[in-house]
């Protein structure tokens, strides 16, 4: 019966295909290579957002976009958990929970929530490891009520101690489960490898987080939140006048002050290679590679970032996931990451594989990122790499919340101004001779962290055939 | 690094929320604004114009997923959408005429090597040796005719964004986002995909799924119990099954029942092309013809007539893995448009949006059993009676018991005390608020249109079904949850630490 159908309808397909003008050319055209397709010219004006200070020193980035009728607003503030005390590991993050859960003076926790979840309206604070940040989302109409819950909360949070109860119980709850996910265990041991000796590298445990007091957050709050230490970005349905207006009305009351952010060390390079072992009884094994890297300003930085697309950053094409995924079938999730940040980078590798290929799948990984200094990226593959990061910029304009986010997100890092606008410049500019210079001078598959999670029974070989293993006890909660 | 991950179904019921269109509340609307067109061959193509940035988001839906496979097949609609990133006859080829050979000669080695490995203890080792040998030798032999990953070579060179594709229950996706003078080149990628696609490198890519479902499923405790838990909430029909497919019906699938399984589902009939961004319709529209109208049309085969039983009483399972409790708890319940899946959406609401939800409130903030508590409704797909969900951690030293009795304790509550008036309002004004929030990215926008044209057929279906929300009343809520929310009707399923169980 089928059978029948599909030729009927083949049949048809003939008819259709040889009514205009001759079927062969135009199934040639159709059938035309995509290297050899043409597309006409793209000419884009990327928006840009205007930048403001208000009276007290708030840096302010305000982009106009009337699409919808909707208010996106983000902060950025000068603090982190690399800020934590070393014996109050997870006081920022705390910080930062409590500052939105325990409402602020005068405005109680539930009458907060009420307000905001009527009005479909959101506010949230958050701990990142080199920053915090915050955001508020709202309908044009409801703004105006918004913004201030926002700027209450951030200026003067209430702390409430039941919040923060709740906030320490919660922490200590996620501490007991962070040994249930292979990934988070595995993410979390390099972290605590590659940044030995560096707040960076501090995790929080029960003991520290029982520590934390009312007292020490807002004496954290105190140091970190004010105005010259946050940069504010709104984008959405207002006008520029009217929105700088009700910033300095809402934020006015906040007076200046000088007060200095401590600098923290940046974490130093591997001296040897190290490697660490986490039994877990599970049939695929995590494995982490990598070592501290380029800074985001450092004159390297564009030939390190392609050398990792073409190593691994880069989709099915880059040499990790063509060999070890698309070529072997030895893993699902397999490739590396490069991220510059100010002071200091971090580069590394992820597989994840079956026990039983676990030691081939780590000595394809050493042996793929060495091949990067005896085998330089070919003419082909440097091509196909900036091909892509030319022609994919211009998705980052994708969004006003993007575009505002960006350039809040330089001027934090201290990136030149012109870093957008220099970008596609500087990807084209890097040369054969820079990749094979950086491969050589700033890749160490020798001096990397290795953290491995898995079951070990099941491996083909011994880790310890790789050097000496120091084993990881996940120890579970009473 | 997640290339072709699975649709994550589990929010697709608050993600369905978001086409509350309040008509009065705001002056953009859809309407008018989508161009529907419908090719001569079938396949149905919606275009939409935002010209934000000179981008355009590319959705291809087919109306097929792992709920069509037969038993003993399952994860065919899921190797199927990896095998179709691997190529056609002119894309990923120097010669295919030649390579062609190859995979002719491939598919009978593998075919003898999986009749004697079935043999088990019995098998000729020297024979299996023999056969292992030779299908070696044939996978070098192709090595040299293929071009490797071109496709994805080719996208990501003109600048693509996000070319990745979803499996799950209902519908399979193909996504790509490109710069928007490069719709050509979709067009003629697309089509030649679904016209002469090539499944070369079978079965290196079939042991990548494997990979996938151990790291994604057994290595992962939480996913480990939706599995299990879903196998046994359902008895009979497919819902019951994992989209990824059960380890041992993977390892055997084959190339030629995969080619099957898409000659028989990926007909025009069941295609959705959804283009959205700084398309200019009238100029887009000769470019799609010309390409997708050579596609031919193809019968599709009868619909599913399995029903899952009505359940007889309560089902209860314990899955152990190394990590700590959690629960989730299933009631069965019609799908969409039946108008108490509307109801129970609203319910899904009270229970758990936000931090002045019921779940958050009484569990999490003021009895502190729970570190996270949800409710979720249509799970695991739409095209058919699904599911009530609700899930939960809880907190040290409360047990997965205690969180389960609490849970129940609030559902109980829906069905005497009725919901006020403004908290019916504050979840309505919830949903109308991220319907407006989803509208302003062009993805966003191709995913949700699709689906609702996809499974039901009109892509205003998921404006029409959010107005039956905007219907449902206090007295609904209470009807509904005595109807479904009884203890003959659930399943129950709880993680336990290995260590713990008796």
């Amino acid at each position: 019966m089928r059978r029948r159908t599909l030729r009927f309808f083949f049949i048809l397909f003939l008819l259709t295909a040889f009514l205009p003008g001759g079927a062969s050319s135009q199934e040639d055209e159709l059938l035309k290579h995509p290297r050899d397709m043409k597309f006409p010219p793209l000419s884009f004006q990327p928006p840009k957002a205007s930048r403001t200070v208000l009276d007290n020193g708030m840096v302010v980035y305000l982009l106009e976009n009337p699409e919808l009728p909707l208010i996106r607003l983000s902060a950025l503030i000068r603090t982190g958990s690399i800020q934590d005390p070393p014996n109050r590991s997870g006081l920022a993050r705390v910080t930062a929970a409590v500052m939105r859960n325990g409402g602020a003076e005068g405005r109680p926790f539930k009458e907060i929530n009420e307000t905001l979840e009527n009005l479909a309206a959101e506010v949230e604070f958050s701990m990142g490891t080199e920053s915090a940040s915050g955001y508020l989302f709202a309908r044009k109409e409801d703004f105006a009520r918004v913004l201030p819950i926002f700027a209450d909360l951030l200026m003067w949070p209430a702390f409430d101690s039941e919040q923060l109860d709740l906030v320490k119980k919660a922490e200590i709850e996620a501490i007991r489960r962070q040994n249930d996910n292979p990934e988070e265990i595995a993410y979390r041991e390099f972290r605590r490898a590659l940044y030995r000796g560096n707040p960076r590298g501090q995790i929080p445990t029960v003991e520290t987080i029982e520590k934390i007091q009312r007292e020490d957050l807002i004496v954290f709050h105190r140091r970190f939140f004010h105005p010259t230490t946050i940069y504010l970005g709104v984008s959405g349905d207002f006008k520029k006048e009217e929105m700088t207006a009700a910033l300095e009305r809402t934020f006015g009351t906040w007076d200046r002050s000088f007060i200095e952010i401590p600098s923290i060390a940046f974490p130093s390079p591997q001296e040897e290679k190290a490697i660490f072992y986490a039994p877990k009884d599970i049939p695929s094994s995590t494995i982490l590679l990598g070592h501290v890297s380029l800074p985001q300003k450092h004159p390297d930085y564009f030939s390190f970032k392609i050398l990792n697309f073409i190593l691994g950053g880069g989709g099915f094409n880059s040499r990790l996931i063509q060999e070890i995924r698309s070529n072997r079938g030895l893993a699902y999730n397999v490739g590396s990451f490069y991220s510059g940040r100010v002071g200091y980078g971090v580069f590394g590798a992820l597989c994840q594989t079956k026990a039983e290929s676990t030691h081939r799948v780590i000595s394809l990984l050493y042996e793929i990122i060495q091949g990067m200094k005896k085998n330089p990226p070919r003419p082909e593959e440097i091509d196909w790499a900036k091909k892509t990061l030319i022609n994919q910029f211009i998705f980052s304009f994708s969004s006003s919340a993007a575009v505002v986010g960006q350039q809040m997100r330089l001027e934090y890092d201290g990136l030149p101004e012109d870093y957008l606008e220099k970008y596609q410049e500087r990807v084209a500019a890097v040369t054969a001779e820079d990749l094979q210079r950086v491969a050589r001078e700033h890749l160490h598959p020798g001096k990397s962290v290795l953290v491995v999670v898995g079951k070990e029974e099941g491996f083909e070989k011994p880790l310890s055939s790789f050097g000496a293993v120091n084993r990881i006890e996940l120890k579970s909660a009473p | 690094m997640n290339f072709r991950m699975k649709r994550k179904s589990f929010f697709l019921g608050i993600l369905f929320l978001l086409w509350f269109v309040p008509a009065a509340a705001f002056s953009f609307s859809l309407e008018g604004r989508v161009k529907e067109t419908s090719l001569e061959n079938g396949i149905k193509v919606l275009m939409l114009e935002r010209h934000e940035s000179p981008t355009i988001s590319f959705y291809i839906r087919f109306r097929v997923g792992a709920v069509d496979e037969n038993l003993g097949m399952t994860g065919t609609a899921h190797l199927l959408e990896h095998m179709l990133f691997k190529g056609t006859r002119t894309l990923g080829t120097k010669n295919f005429a030649e390579e062609e050979k190859v995979l002719i000669r491939m598919d009978s080695v593998v075919a003898s090597l999986e009749a004697e490995r079935s043999k088990g203890e019995k098998a000729d080792k020297g024979f299996l040796r023999y056969l292992e040998d030779t299908l070696q030798k044939l996978q070098a032999e192709q090595k040299k005719w293929i071009v490797k990953d071109e496709i994805e070579r080719i996208y990501s060179q003109n600048g693509a964004v996000g070319f990745n594709a979803f499996t799950g229950q209902d519908s399979t996706a193909y996504v790509v986002s490109l710069p928007s003078n490069r719709l050509e080149l979709w067009a003629r990628i697309e089509s030649d995909r679904l016209l002469n696609p090539v499944l070369r490198e079978f079965y290196s890519e079939r042991d990548v799924v494997m990979e996938e479902r151990r790291r994604s499923y057994d290595s992962k405790p939480r996913r480990k119990l939706m599995e299990n838990f879903l196998a046994a909430a359902f008895m009979a029909h497919p819902y019951g099954r994992p989209i990824i497919g059960w380890a041992s019906d993977i390892q055997s699938l084959g190339r030629q029942a995969t080619e099957e399984f898409f000659r028989t589902f990926y007909s025009p009939a069941n295609t959705v092309l959804m283009i959205v961004g700084d398309v200019n319709p009238d100029e887009a529209l000769p470019v799609i013809r010309k390409y997708f109208q050579r596609i031919p049309r193809r019968l599709l085969p009868p619909p599913l007539k399995t029903r899952e039983p009505e359940q007889a009483g309560e089902r209860r399972i314990r899955v152990e893995a190394d990590a700590n409790p959690h629960l989730i708890m299933g009631f069965h319940k019609p799908n969409a448009p039946h108008p108490d899946d509307a109801v129970c959406e609203i319910i899904e609401g009270i229970l758990s949006y936000g931090r002045t939800s019921r779940l958050y409130r009484r569990l999490v903030e003021e009895e502190k059993i729970a570190v996270e508590a949800d409710a979720s409704n249509g799970f695991p797909g739409e095209r058919y009676p699904n599911l009530f969900l609700l899930s939960g951690a809880p907190r040290h030293p409360h047990t997965a018991e205690e969180l389960e009795k609490a849970l129940l304790r609030e559902v109980d509550q829906l069905k005497g005390e009725p919901v006020s008036d403004p908290d019916l309002q504050k979840i309505k004004n919830q949903i109308q608020t991220s319907f407006l929030r989803k509208l302003d990215s062009n993805s966003s926008l191709a995913y949700w249109l699709s689906y609702g044209q996809s499974l039901f057929g009109d892509w205003r279906h998921v404006t029409d079904r959010i107005k039956a929300y905007e219907k449902v009343t206090a007295e609904d809520v209470r009807r509904v949850a005595r109807k479904y929310f009884i203890p003959k009707n659930r399943t129950v399923a709880i993680l336990v630490k290995t260590s713990e169980s008796p």
